[in-house]
């Protein structure tokens, strides 16, 4: 899954540092951080370089609104799909298809 | 299924481990496979029938496919498939699709022109959690085929870039950079609807 819940619970308590623009600390830049965000959203990234968007994130205040900006954007996808599931007769139907399959490939 | 052994002659002889071992796991993913359907066709009508090619197509096929791998990805795959033979004359959204493909997924992804829309008004994008869930499938509905593709199956399915490079049969690369431009097509369009909406002020159009 995505690490959402870890990030949320993260931002609950810090977040909202002063914005340093670069390279001080070893930390990644505004641009850097940016270009990596959705996959850093995605889980997608190699540890490394998630923690160092993480720890970017968490003390820029220029990047801090734009995850939450995607992350609303995100989560908002996530919960619109609808839990639809095949109808009991679909499955029926299917299931007689591929019973039907079997005997006429077996002569 | 007791009773369908019996009536079906093929039961009795070797294909009847075929057919179980299907049944045990493919069918379980019949609901993820029949979601995947629906949004590619927009109707429950042909999202069954899509349904039931896949799984007859599947079924036939169950030889090549390799047990221990992810059989919900393999059946999205034949699904895809299936869908886009039916429509293949509707494809012109593909061709804009394949023109812009090529551009580096890095520079598409940071470029968020309705963030900075959006900055002074909402700046965390709060105005996503007011837009009713049907504006946003009609949206993800909208979007060309294969930006909707790798949305649907990374945002609505939860599959990784490498699961949906499979299904798409296209690069890792290229599944990022239709990802990120059919997100921020559906960013620019909620954030219209959200404005026509009231929930937020600002302009609607310019990107
Ligand atoms: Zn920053």
């Amino acid at each position: 899954m995505k690490p959402f819940d870890r990030l949320r619970k993260l931002f609950g308590s810090i977040g909202r540092g002063e914005h340093r623009d670069g390279a001080d600390d070893g930390m990644i830049s505004c641009e850097e951080a940016k270009t990596r965000l959705f996959e850093f959203l995605d889980g997608e990234l190699a540890e490394i370089s998630h923690d160092e968007v993480e720890r970017h994130v968490e003390l820029c205040k220029a990047c801090y609104p734009r995850l939450q900006f995607e992350r609303h954007f995100l989560d908002a996808l996530q919960a619109a799909e609808d839990r639809g599931t095949a109808s009991p007769e679909l499955k029926d139907r299917i299931l007689k298809v591929l019973a039907k399959e079997s005997a006429n490939d077996s002569f | 299924m007791t009773s369908e052994n019996e009536d079906t002659p093929a039961a009795a002889g070797g294909d009847s481990v075929h057919r179980v071992s299907f049944i045990e796991e493919a069918i379980p993913h019949m609901d993820a496979v029949y979601r995947f359907a629906l949004r590619l066709t927009g109707t429950q009508d042909g999202a069954e029938d899509l349904v039931q090619d896949t799984f007859l197509r599947a079924y036939r096929a169950w030889d090549q496919y390799t047990p221990g791998t992810r059989c919900k990805s393999w059946l999205f795959t034949i699904c895809r498939n299936v869908f886009l033979r039916q429509h293949e004359r509707r494809q012109r959204h593909d061709e804009i699709v394949q023109e812009t493909a090529q551009e580096d997924a890095a520079s598409l992804s940071h470029e968020a022109p309705v963030f900075a829309a959006s900055k002074d008004s909402d700046p965390e994008g709060a105005f996503f959690k007011s837009i009713v869930d049907e504006e946003i499938l009609e949206a993800i509905d909208d979007l060309p085929n294969e930006y909707r593709m790798a949305v649907i199956l990374s945002d609505l399915e939860d599959l990784s870039y490498n699961e949906i490079a499979e299904i798409m049969e296209i690069p890792v690369g290229t599944v990022k950079s239709r990802l990120f431009r059919g997100r921020r097509q559906l960013q620019k369009r909620l954030h219209g609807y959200a404005v026509e909406m009231g929930y937020i002020s600002g302009t609607v159009g310019d990107q």
